[in-house]
């Protein structure tokens, strides 16, 4: 379970699809997620937590809990750039804390993001179990390459009500 | 203190693409049918096909907390509920819930935040009255109900479940 660790993972690089458009013809920020399903799956076999894991050691991660973060303001048309960082933000015996990152255009601007907590489970029990030596390691190896990365401004927001009401 | 119920507007069924390696309901699919859930809370107070139409302005989610507290396998019935947490006039912030229709257990809920956009200039613009008279509305009803205690949840490696 080797191989190199950049940080953050660069887990996407692709282009605004055609059907990922609004009737003008600009990205919908909400297709964000189709990318960052790709992104996240090329993150759990980073971490060797993919399907092969499961196939192989019957254990796998759930997501518990997300957070998401979506800027309409930004506009961006069929074929520009679209890239997606990785981060781990840390990580328990059963818990693991990270998020995808999307940036549009050249330029990189900010235009989605998907923090999550997910938790380690055995799957034919259906229950919380700590993760295998294997993944264990390499969540620990990447975890030392990313633990000093700033923290995204996006981390550990939560909806602000509206004032006056609720 | 109130039996005044969240809105019943939309329900689902587990449908075979749906699911994933796991064998049980992807992540994505969630968001999914809770933005269904959303388009029919939206039509709900107004905010329909022929509004976007005849008034150019349509609504973008901002940000969403999504709490998944249980698995839904293929063919599972699931039934949502959506209460309405607060408005102002560019702004709706709304709440719902994922229930298994039979068995009746909370398999995940969204708390989500709306702008209203003018969708040529991609702008926040103020609600139609129409609108606004809706929300006010559904709100003298809805803010009788007990806040969620998922409502207004950050993310950490420590914190308890909701639920």
């Amino acid at each position: 379970m080797g191989g190199r660790i950049d940080a953050p993972l660069r887990s996407y690089e692709g282009r605004v699809a055609p059907d990922w458009l609004d009737a003008r013809g600009r990205f919908r920020p909400i297709f964000a997620l189709l990318p960052i399903q790709d992104a996240n799956a090329a993150w759990f076999d980073h971490l060797g937590v993919g399907p092969d894991y499961t196939r192989r050691e019957a254990h796998a991660l759930f997501a518990l809990e997300s957070h998401m973060l979506l800027a309409p303001e930004i506009l961006l048309g069929a074929g520009e750039p679209l890239t997606i960082a990785s981060q781990l933000l840390g990580f328990r015996s059963n818990r693991l804390h990270a998020i995808h990152s999307v940036y549009g255009g050249a330029d990189r601007r900010p235009v989605a993001s998907l923090e999550s907590v997910s938790i380690h489970v055995d799957s034919r029990r259906r229950r919380a179990a700590p993760m295998r030596p294997g993944p264990r390691a390499r969540i620990e190896a990447v975890w030392r390459r990313h633990r000093d990365l700033p923290a995204p401004a996006a981390l550990g927001r939560a909806i602000r009500p509206i004032a006056g009401r609720a | 203190m109130t039996d005044i119920q969240p809105l019943s507007l939309h329900t689902e069924t587990v449908r075979e693409a749906w699911i994933d390696y796991n064998g049980h309901m992807n992540v994505a699919y969630y968001v999914l049918t809770f933005d269904n859930a959303t388009d029919a809370f939206f039509d709900h107070i107004g905010l329909d096909a022929g509004y976007r139409a005849r008034t150019n302005c349509t609504t973008f989610a901002v940000e969403g907390h999504i709490t998944y507290d249980r698995e839904v396998k293929l063919g599972d019935p699931l039934r949502f509920t959506t209460q309405l947490l607060g408005f102002d006039q560019k702004r709706i912030h709304f709440f719902h819930c994922m229930y298994h229709a039979d068995e009746g257990y909370l398999a995940s809920t969204t708390e989500l935040m709306s702008l209203h956009v003018d969708a040529v200039a991609r702008k926040t613009t103020p609600l139609h009255a129409d609108i606004m008279e809706n929300l006010a509305a559904l709100w003298e009803t809805h803010k009788q109900i007990p806040r969620p205690p998922q409502v207004g949840r950050s993310l950490s490696l420590t914190g308890k479940r909701a639920s």
